[in-house]
């Protein structure tokens, strides 16, 4: 052992190369792993950073409100395990207090809208909210009450907490007609709460009063009138199973949207906002396999570069080792003492490597880089060594100089 | 001679140099004896074989037929790595110094092969280099820095250290001028004589063969004549 160090010191120069060596490898090897890990990271949490959004729309995509989507693709979609964050509401038109078929025009004024979620009205957010407890509460109930619109509460001098009977028609979609109301039920609800906005961005009539859908779900089952919801959003759960969503999303009967269908309200199309996903996951996963592709390579090249680079240093050793083995030094332990001597240089340039690298890359890398170069260098070492091992001592002593 | 010991015994031997594009046979059906206590020399032209007798006596490798006892037992049959550890040391024509070593470690490496105490085997080491005519000024340098004179002399103390009952040495008198050859020569029969070593010198120089007591005389790869 104390041989190796002494041979380290004494051949400072090709020691030095040894370890420049070793340690260009293992911070090209670095980077190679690197770059792998940090694309596999990217594809990972491409999902997080670009959400799939997915709407219902009517076959040629132009509506994704106001529309009429089957109970069945509703209840399919709640229950699928690919989506997530859904946002669905239905729009009614509705009036106060009771009134004859023949008043509707003057009575139905106010627009009623019930959903599951605030998001479901764009423009409102829930500082333009005051509400009596907890609000997240109020779309998950299913009592009757409402959030009425500042503006009417003025207009009828009506107080939070009151009761107002609410005369509420539903919207039904016919393709020989096309939309008109039906009377539903005239609940009393409770006023839980005012809003304050002032306009939509989307043109859209916002509504004057906000129900939970839970509500219309029971009214709607009272009165035994199938629940058609008007507008339904959500996000893919899991992005990277997008085939098996889509799958899915077929047998439930949506259809991709297509342009030059007719115009009508049924919801029955799905659009999906994947094509930024997709791209860049099939560029991920491309650079992926790409870099995998050359792993074969990489390491080939390392074992190469340690055969060559310890043939040639190990070249000017030759007469070394013969007139260690002439001295009567066993072939293995001439063989061990160079081996040895390689293997500190190796580690020192590697470990040199994974100390620069450290400062962007993590540990376990290190561990798998070390071993493939170590191997690597080293198993060419020992090619280099066997070879010299093999040489007549003979024939490099006695060579006619 | 009496008391002396017959070390080798040489039995027909041949060698062939066996490259890819030729060989060579460098040794042809040579068969003697040395003992201890006894100065051989070997004369002959260049390329007459005389180094490679040399490094088969060495045990550097076998020959290609008939066979070489030390000691009554064969060479193809003993440890030759503790053979070349214990018994036999050589200097070469070429001295094959450790370059990475310095003179003092050259001469203290067989003897840390045979994992003798450093300090003393330092020790020894100086003690041979100052025989051999060596100054201190040379102990910690590397080889490369001395001239072929010194570099033999180097040779010869290291040869001389591993205390192997056998020394062979080629032109060990090659690079050095008559003074120093005189001390050589002196210092090989003294090995010989009163150490009791077989020592056997390659060499060209009339003066130095007539000064040992066997002389032998190779011509392609042949071994003529004893010369008594
Ligand atoms: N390594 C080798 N490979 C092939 N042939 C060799 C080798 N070494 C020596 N020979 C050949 O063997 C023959 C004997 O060589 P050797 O070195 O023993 O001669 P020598 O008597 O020592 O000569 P010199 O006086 O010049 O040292 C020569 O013909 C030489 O060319
Ligand atoms: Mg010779």
């Amino acid at each position: 052992m104390h041989i190796a160090i002494q041979n380290i010191i004494r051949n400072r120069k090709k020691s030095f190369i040894t370890v420049v060596i070793c340690f260009l490898l293992t911070a090209a090897f670095h980077i190679y792993f690197g770059n792998m890990k940090s694309n596999k990271e990217q594809l990972q949490s491409l999902p997080e950073r670009i959400p799939v959004y997915c709407q219902i729309t009517n076959p040629s995509g132009s509506r994704s409100t106001g529309i009429s989507i089957d109970r069945n693709i509703t209840e399919g979609l709640l229950n699928s395990p690919h989506i997530k964050n859904a946002v669905y509401g239905v729009r009614m038109i509705g009036g106060i207090g009771n009134f004859s078929l023949e008043e509707w025009e003057q009575n139905l004024t106010l627009c009623v809208e019930a959903v599951n979620d605030l998001n479901g009205i764009p423009g409102l957010t829930w500082e333009d909210i005051q509400l009596d407890g907890d609000a997240d509460d109020f779309f998950h109930s299913s009592e009757p009450v409402c959030i009425v619109r500042n503006s009417l509460m003025e207009k009828n001098n009506w107080k939070a907490g009151q009761e107002i009977p609410l005369n509420l028609w539903y919207y039904d979609y016919d393709d020989i007609e096309g939309i008109h109301g039906i009377p539903l039920e005239v609940p009393d609800v409770k006023i839980a709460g005012s809003m304050d906005y002032l306009s939509t961005e989307t043109g859209q009539m916002p509504p004057d009063i906000l129900l939970p859908i839970g509500l219309a779900d029971a009214i709607y089952r009272r009165q035994e009138v199938p629940l058609q919801m008007s507008f339904f959003s959500f996000y893919v759960a899991d992005p990277l199973q997008l085939n098996a969503f889509k799958e899915e999303m077929k047998s439930l009967g949506l259809t991709e949207k297509n342009g030059t269908a007719r115009d009508s309200y049924q919801g029955s199309a799905l659009t999906v906002q994947d094509m930024v996903f997709i791209s860049l996951a099939e560029n991920l996963q491309e650079t992926i396999r790409i870099f995998k592709s050359f792993f074969g390579v990489i390491c080939i090249t390392i074992l190469g570069v340690g055969y060559i680079a310890s043939t040639l240093l190990m070249a000017s050793r030759e007469k070394e080792f013969a007139l260690m083995r002439a001295q009567g030094a066993g072939k293995m332990q001439c063989i061990k003492i160079l081996w040895l001597e390689q293997l500190c240089l190796a580690l020192t340039g590697i470990i040199i490597g994974d100390i620069t690298c450290l400062a962007f890359q993590n540990m376990d890398i290190a561990l798998i880089t070390d071993i493939v170069i170590a191997g690597g260098y080293m198993s060419g070492c020992t090619l280099a060594l066997s070879r010299i091992g093999r040489i007549k001592t003979m024939q490099l002593l006695f060579r006619a100089e | 001679m009496e008391g002396n010991l017959e070390i080798i015994k040489v039995e027909n031997i041949s060698y062939t140099y066996r490259s890819k594009y030729q060989t060579t046979q460098a040794i042809k059906n040579i068969a003697c004896t040395f003992e201890t206590g006894v100065m051989y020399s070997i004369i002959g032209k260049s390329g007459s074989g005389k180094s490679t007798f040399l490094s088969l006596l060495a045990g550097m490798d076998l020959p290609s037929s008939g066979r070489i006892l030390i000691e009554n037992s064969d060479m193809a049959k003993i440890d030759r790595d503790k053979y070349r550890m214990h018994q036999v040391s050589i200097v070469y024509q070429a001295f094959h110094l450790f370059p990475l070593l310095t003179v003092t470690e050259n001469v203290m490496f067989p003897m840390e092969l045979q994992k003798k105490n450093r300090k003393l085997a330092r020790q020894k080491a100086e003690a041979l280099l100052l025989s051999v005519g060596l100054s201190e000024k040379a102990f910690q340098k590397y080889p490369g820095m001395l001239s072929g004179g010194e570099q033999q002399r180097c040779a010869i103390a290291r040869a001389m250290a591993s205390e192997g009952q056998i020394l062979l040495a080629d032109e060990p008198t090659g690079n050095l001028d008559t003074e120093n050859e005189k001390i050589i020569v002196a210092l090989m029969k003294r090995l010989a004589h009163e150490e009791k070593k077989a020592v056997i010198i390659v060499t060209h120089n009339e003066k130095v063969a007539c000064k040992s007591d066997v002389i032998l005389k190779m011509q392609d790869g042949r071994l003529l004549e004893v010369e008594p």
